[in-house]
């Protein structure tokens, strides 16, 4: 087995060749090597690494709409819903306010969310003059200008004044001071008139245009106009932007045609946050949670009996019930007033609903006496319906049904008979931002403000007229005497119920403690008891959100916390 | 070799025979056997035979042999004298592994233990860190699942890190490696674990965890000899210690209590629709006949574990190549249905003589593991079931839906016997470690050896989902697959050099090394597959979820150095040092120097302890070193664009890629400085022996993630920031209690006791409520409200100053404001043990060998999902513990007036709060071990050198307080299918030797 001399000598030569190389190669060793990821800088300055930046902006509108801290956020504790079955201290907070505290989970990510996507489009506007040169920019600028503005749109009205951060961080920054509400306003509208100047009057679908800028324009004025820094040229402006938006077109959908699945991008919409199937991972949670929300608990066989999975929570009440008169069609279009053998029947049978059992009829106020006549049109399908009384609809305690029918009645308007039966986000129906009627009633709300009620009335009338059942429109038009704020709210609650505008609604026009008190059964529980809920620390009321407690914990600068916390 | 001496008698009597090993039944060769008070003697022969010629037969035989024990044998007229030594303990002469090389134990200047892979082998555990539960004062280990194949926590010397990994290093054969479960313990030579940064220093940048070196069997022996053996058990794994849950009738009272206390708050009518029984007739009937289920019947069952390995071990004649090779299997059938875990192992190694001065080997280590992880969702309703409600229809099908059956109204959760049936959820993992190295020996006291050091992974992870199962609820099937391959590389060249210049002596370690870590992988989920072909054909789904692949990689430079210095082998001194280069952090921060500095006196060796007989060692040594931690996950330091978005414009698809957040330019080390003071000790000849430590450590710029303000929209980075301090004692004590020719009991206790503190925070030391962190307190507290009982119905209004009412938790008001903020929060705990402790024991009488060993864990207050889960109070249609809830009277079922537990359906809101802080604190008997070696005589007619049979019982008992499943693995989430249930195993193994 031993070996010769000479061999030992060339064992000790190859292992010496073998440092050496080894050795003086290794000056890249240490280097990292990412062949998976690619180095933002480089990235975005290439033309499609910046759409694909843009792209991601736009993808924020899903953060912010689509989760359940955004339904929470934009609709608890509002005179049209109260809270179903939630327990827990973070939903109490928000739909009574009694135990909204600065810890609250929902308004921390609402927060957090709104500033992350805030700094994605910071990030876009500062590769825009640094990128690869394309015919695109212009608008593109403009496009992720109007939505960092609107991200700011919302914290403001939700928290007041609030950091404005414009630039770009990319290294560790640990303070950021408040700016006054009326400075982030007037951020607003300065980004959204630029915004104005840069996109087009039509863009690609799904894209900010010029209409799309113009209607939240109105909006920015509307709300600035009701702050105390606020003016009346304001609700001028509003009325102006509205009605620019508006450009003349005339509702030519109905309620109906509307909010019927797979209508998504019809000319009653101005701008939604876009979903669809194929831009979709995981079907079970990755769309919005919109129809979700606003309704009782159907039960966990949807999968196989087809009917959507509902969360209990968030319930519409006696007084949005109250909302609608006879001739409304928003009422047996927002609610699933019949509920056929499967539930989903109503969206995949709609042709022949004629032919189907009506499983549970929850019958309006105005029919009520006249339940046997309507088994009697129909007895073939309606002699076993379970016809829930008007005074049954809206349960005392959750989980109450009537007969087996759930309670109160579900809302249908956001239904996706497509989705998979989850408990989180499965619809892949858009969510409407901005509508044609929405502008109408915002034009009407800002003529009103200038004290001109017969413009507000028929801009309302034109909402009105459309909702109208067939051969009724001039039961359902009102007088200018008939307007003023409580019947413009109303008239939003028929029109938009659970489209994410009611808290804004609300506290835009100061009634938010007022309608509450009045409509919201767990704020009465309180008033009730002799508290005011809404009377936070120091007896200030708290009619805005805290800033969350992690922001002021993380933040090196001193920052205020809001009136009542 | 017959020794003859001149004065010889007349030689008419012969006496021989056979000396052995006592324990390893091994001949011995060379053993002196002398005739007592004469120079008459011989030594025996290669096969450990020997014969003398004497004059009378009535003397004594006196055997001696380097390393063991002296014996004296009358011959009383025999002819045939076999003897077996013993072998002895030589005061610190044990030779210890210690990071690149090894010492010997009475040269050791930092703190180490070590434990041998036989201690290991012997409790029959599968992973190797649980045979070493209780056996190292210091090394706090714990199970984290219930399920078979397990892993194992170990935590050295307190927490460090506030977010990272708390994971030592683990070191087998040279590789560096993630953890150890693939290792076969019966593989397992030693394994030394390095505790104080002095001896992990060496270790630079990864050190402050401490360090587990693991030595796999090498082929060692004497010139000529080969041996087969074989170690195995085969046995039982039977449920214990099942959580108390709520039978039948009590179920059944608890439900109609929920209704109840619904009507009567709001003063509505109960009787005859209470607990939903009207809906129902076949649960009226359940209800009447009392027709309970108990469904641990259907989805626990006895599982299996055994473990086999054979292993070849031997030297040439020549003495040039030594070998070893082994092959091992082991098998754990859990108890949950569908839970298995198989290993396959292979291992070999050889060393050979390649030239003069030339020494060269290779040794690998491979293991195959197949883990079926079984159903997740499945272990969670299983347990949840109602006991009134039952898996089977009249006709005995399988109920999708128990809960929904015959118009019970309880829960729609899927049944777990059909989802465990329609699931497969299996993990393959390919793991190879080894080396291959040359060993130049120059001149004798020189020593130059580079080794390269291999390692490879690969692991395939498949679930697929059929429709009868929760996750797809009668849709389609679906599937998940994801692979992950790595591969990594360490170089390791090496000088050592021993010198002595008269009463000094020196041992010189120089080291340069280069290592790589690459990895990636790839992931699939898909849906709506048409057909069950499990995870094997994804591309027939009709939809896809996800997919995705990954790359990284990490390299590491380092130069280290290191002096060892003794005078008179009295007074003790190394220092070492480590440079390390690493490419996760940015340029200018990439490399670091760990230095470290011990210091050892043996007091023993002093003149003035010389006459002192008692103390065969007596040591004091103390250290300071510094470690690091680089735990950063790799290209951290640069902006990414890799947050994939998802959009579309009116339907086209719109990916996008937002940037990552904000980078930490500046990443540096964390650093660990700790300071250890030792004391080794020795009495009556090692009778009994021991050490003692204190060490306090503070580690430094820890390694964190911190949330930036929300208002940069990054969320968090990984950065330098705040300080955690551990302090503490270790004690480990070996006493031989007994010792004769036939007798032996030995008995060790370990103690340890660390206190954990956190220094700094942020710079600007303010506590972290959101994170929980504290100044001052340790890194994991329990933080909560304080329990104090249930409202009283005489208590009415004070509840209802605080918005509660009766039957409702009750937590105190600590600072008596009259209502219950966050304020009212407090420190009630920490999960981490305030003392860890073992106790281990070993008798041999003859051939009996009787073991048994203990393991202690002493104030753990965890949260524990399980009481979160089974005492929700407020849910109503699935399982409960029993437990003693408070009920107010009605007129339905009795009254219970009670400070335990809330009201059901009325827990109010603060129960959730507290009612999952559970002492988890135990006293675990780890196992109780009875064998028998049979006679050499016996056993040696059949070829066999040694035979051993032996029972072993694995966790007899466990005593706590806590009521779930094992306290070990109490804070485990209750839906990852790792809180299931406790087990004892029985085993019956042999170990076979030829």
């Amino acid at each position: 087995m031993y070996i010769d001399k000479k061999m030992n000598k060339n064992l000790l030569l190859l292992f010496g060749i073998c440092m050496l190389l080894v050795t003086t190669s290794c000056t890249n060793f240490l280097s990292e090597d990412n062949k998976s990821d690619i180095v933002a800088d480089s990235y975005y300055k290439t033309k499609d690494g910046y759409e694909k930046l843009v792209n991601s902006t736009y993808a924020q509108l899903r953060t912010l709409y689509g989760n359940s801290e955004d339904v929470w956020m934009y609709t608890a504790g509002t005179d049209v819903f109260w809270r179903g079955r939630s327990d827990n201290n973070d939903d109490k907070g928000l739909s009574s306010y009694e135990g909204l505290t600065p810890t609250n989970d929902i308004v921390n990510q609402y927060y957090k969310d709104s500033y992350h996507a805030i700094q994605i489009a910071n990030t876009a506007v500062y590769f825009n003059d640094k990128t690869a040169d394309s015919p695109n920019l212009k608008k593109r600028l403009g496009e992720v200008k109007f939505l960092r503005a609107l991200f700011y749109f919302n914290l403001v009205r939700q928290f007041g004044g609030i950091a404005l951060v414009d630039n770009r961080i990319n290294e560790p920054v640990v303070s950021f001071k408040r700016s006054p509400a009326d400075s982030v306003y007037s951020f607003i509208i300065n980004q959204m008139n630029d915004a104005l100047n840069d996109v087009p009057e039509a863009n690609d679908p799904g894209r900010i245009d010029k209409r799309t800028v113009r209607f939240f324009l109105a909006k920015v004025y509307l709300t600035r106009g009701y702050q105390k820094f606020g003016s009346d040229s304001d609700f001028k402006q509003a009325a102006q932007y509205a009605d620019n938006a508006i450009n003349g077109q005339k509702p030519d959908i109905t309620f109906k045609q509307l909010w019927f699945p797979g209508n998504g991008m019809s000319s009653g919409v101005i701008f939604s946050v876009q979903y669809s199937g194929s831009s979709i991972q995981d079907p079970a949670s990755d769309g919005n949670i919109q129809n979700y929300f606003f309704s009782p608990y159907l039960g966990g066989e949807g999968q196989v009996d087809g009917y959507p999975y509902r969360s209990h929570t968030l319930f519409p009440d006696k007084y949005t019930f109250d909302l609608f008169s006879q001739y409304d069609t928003r009422l047996e279009n927002t609610f699933m007033t019949k509920y056929y053998s499967r539930y989903y029947d109503y969206f995949d049978k709609n042709d022949n609903l004629g032919d189907l059992d009506v499983k549970y009829y929850y019958v309006p106020q105005w029919a009520e006496n006249d339940t046997t006549q309507w088994r009697a049109q129909d007895p073939v399908h309606r002699d076993s319906t379970v016809i829930v009384p008007y005074d049954s609809l809206t349960p005392n305690l959750s989980f109450e049904s009537y007969h087996g029918a759930p309670l109160p009645a579900p809302v249908k308007k956001f239904d996706d008979p497509t989705a998979v039966f989850s408990n989180d986000g499965s619809s892949h129906r858009d969510i409407i931002l901005a509508r044609l009627a929405d502008a109408y009633l915002v034009s009407a709300e800002a003529y009103y403000k200038q004290g001109d009620a017969q413009t507000a009335a028929d801009r309302i009338n034109v909402v009105r007229k459309r909702a109208a059942e067939s051969g009724h429109t001039s039961d359902m038009t009102i007088t200018a005497n008939q307007v003023d704020i409580d019947f413009i709210l109303d008239e939003r609650a028929r029109e938009l119920l659970g489209e994410y505008h009611r808290w804004f609604d609300l506290a835009r026009t100061g009634t938010l403690v007022d309608r509450t008190k009045k409509y919201n059964r767990n704020v009465q529980q309180w008033f009730n008891q002799g508290i005011n809920p809404f009377k936070g620390a120091g007896g200030n009321l708290k009619l805005l959100r805290p800033i969350p407690q992690t922001a002021i914990d993380l933040n090196h600068s001193e920052v205020e916390q809001n009136p009542g916390y | 070799m017959l020794v003859m001496t001149s004065n010889l008698y007349a030689q008419n009597n012969t006496v021989s025979g056979t000396v052995t090993d006592a324990k390893s039944g091994d001949t011995l060769p060379g053993v002196n056997v002398m005739v007592k008070g004469t120079t008459i003697g011989t030594s025996t022969d290669a096969d450990g035979k020997y014969s003398l010629n004497l004059s009378t037969s009535t003397d004594t035989l006196l055997f001696s042999f380097v390393g063991y024990q002296k014996k004296e044998v009358p011959i009383k007229k025999r002819t045939k004298i076999n003897v077996e030594l013993t072998s002895q303990t030589v005061s610190g002469q044990e030779v210890i592994v210690v990071g690149y090389g090894t010492q010997k134990k009475q040269n050791l200047t930092t703190s180490v233990s070590s434990i041998q892979g036989d201690k290991l082998a012997k409790t029959g555990s599968v992973n190797p860190l649980n045979g070493l539960q209780g056996k190292v004062a210091g090394a706090d280990i714990t199970a984290n699942s219930g399920r078979p194949g397990a892993n194992f926590n170990i935590t050295i010397r307190g927490k460090t890190s506030l977010t990272g990994g708390n994971t030592p290093l683990y070191v087998v054969d040279g590789v560096i490696t993630d953890n150890i479960s693939f290792l076969n313990p019966q593989q397992i030579k030693d394994v030394s674990i390095l505790k104080s940064a002095s001896a992990t220093a060496i270790y630079g940048s990864r050190g402050s965890n401490g360090v587990v070196i693991i030595q796999t069997k090498q082929g060692e022996g004497k010139a000529g000899q080969l041996s087969i053996s074989y170690n195995g058990y085969v046995g039982i794994r039977k449920v214990a210690r099942m959580p108390k849950f709520m039978d039948g009738t009590r179920w059944w009272e608890f439900r109609q209590d929920a209704y109840i206390t619904d009507a009567l708050a709001t003063n509505s009518s109960y009787d005859n629709k209470v607990g939903g029984l009207s809906n129902s007739q076949v649960l009226t009937q359940r209800v009447q006949n009392k027709n309970y289920t108990d469904w641990t019947n259907y989805f626990l069952k006895t599982g299996v574990q055994d473990n086999h390995y054979i292993s070849i071990n031997g030297v040439t004649s020549d003495n040039d190549i030594n070998y070893n090779i082994g092959l091992g299997y082991q098998n754990v059938e859990g108890n949950m249905k569908g839970q298995e875990y198989k290993q396959y192992n292979l291992k070999a190694a050889i060393r050979t003589k390649i030239a003069d001065k030339w020494t060269g080997g290779a040794n690998i280590n491979m293991s195959f593991e197949n883990n079926d992880l079984g159903n997740h969702h499945a272990v969670r309703t299983a347990y949840r079931m109602s006991p009134l409600v039952a898996p089977y229809d009249s006709v005995g099908n399988l109920l999708f839906k128990p809960g929904k059956y015959a118009g019970i109204g309880f829960t729609s959760s899927v049944n777990p016997l059909m989802d465990i049936q329609n699931t497969d959820n299996n993990v393959h993992t390919i793991n190879g470690l080894g080396n291959v190295f040359l060993e130049y020996n120059p001149v004798q006291w020189l020593q130059v050896k580079t080794s390269f050091h291999p390692e490879f992974g690969n692991s395939r992870h498949g679930i697929y989902w059929g429709p009868q199962t929760d996750e797809r609820d009668l849709r389609d099937g679906a599937a998940d697959l994801s692979k992950d391959q790595s591969l990594s590389y360490i170089w390791d060249n090496k000088i050592t050099a021993t010198q002595d210049y008269g009463d000094n002596h020196f041992d010189l370690l120089g080291l340069f090394s280069m290592e790589s870590h690459n990895h990636e992988g790839s992931s699939i989920s898909v849906s709506d597959l048409p057909y069950n072909s499990s995870f094997y054909n994804l591309g027939t789904a009709n939809s896809y979820q996800d997919v995705g692949s990954y790359y990284r990689k990490t390299s590491l430079m380092s130069f280290m150095f290191r002096v060892n210095y003794s005078y008179k082998d009295k007074y003790l001194l190394t220092i070492s040092d480590r440079w390390d280069g690493s490419s996760v952090l940015s340029s200018g921060n990439k490399w670091a120097m760990f230095p470290s500095v011990s210091a050892g006196w043996r007091l023993s060796n002093e003149k003035f302890l010389n006459g002192i007989d008692a103390i065969s060692e007596l040591k004091l040594r103390a250290s300071y070193g510094i470690t690091g931690n680089n735990d950063v996950n790799p290209y951290s330091t640069r902006i990414l664009a890799n947050t994939q978005t998802y959009y579309d414009y009116g339907g086209s698809l719109a990916k996008g890629f937002a940037p990552s957040g904000v980078a930490n330019r500046n990443l540096t080390w964390e650093k660990t400085h700790e300071f250890d003071a030792g004391l080794d000790f020795g009495l009556y000849n090692e009778r009994v022996s021991g050490s003692i430590d204190y060490y306090n450590k503070l580690s430094d710029k820890l390694l964190l993630d911190r949330q930036l303000p929300l208002e940069t929209g990054a969320g968090s980075i990984t950065d330098n920031i705040g300080s955690v301090r551990n302090t503490g004692v270790e004690v480990s004590l070996n006493t031989v209690n007994i010792l004769s020719s036939d007798f032996r009991w030995e008995t060790s206790f370990t103690f340890a006791k660390n206190h954990n503190k956190i220094v700094s925070l942020y710079g600007n030391n303010q506590d972290d409520v959101g994170n929980g962190w504290f100044l001052g307190r340790p890194i994991n507290v329990d933080y909560t409200y304080v329990f104090d009982g249930v409202w009283q119905q005489d208590q009415q209004a004070q509840a209802a100053k605080y918005g509660q009412t009766p039957g409702q938790a009750r937590v105190k008001d600590l600072n008596g404001d009259g209502a219950i903020t966050s304020a009212d929060r407090k420190i009630i705990g920490n999960p981490e043990p305030s003392w860890t402790g073992g106790f281990s024991t070993e008798l041999d009488y003859k051939g009996w060998a009787f073991s048994a060993s203990l393991s202690a864990r002493q104030g753990v207050l965890v949260n524990s999902p399980f009481h979160s889960e089974f005492l929700d109070l407020n849910d109503r249609g699935r399982a409960k513990l029993d437990t003693d809830f408070y009920m107010p009277s009605n007129n339905v079922t009795p009254t219970h007036i009670t400070n335990t537990a809330p009201q059901p359906h009325n827990m109010g809101p603060y129960w959730t709060e507290v009612v999952a802080y559970q002492n988890a604190s135990y006293v675990k008997v780890d196992n109780i071990r009875l064998g028998y070696t049979l006679p050499t005589r016996f056993v040696s007619q059949l070829g066999i050198s040694n035979l051993h049979i032996y029972l072993n019982v694995q966790n007899p008992f466990v005593f706590t307080p806590y009521n779930g499943f094992d306290p070990q693995w109490a804070s485990q989430p209750i839906w990852s299918g790792n809180n299931v249930n406790s087990y004892v195993n029985y085993q019956l193994g042999i170990n076979l030797k030829i």
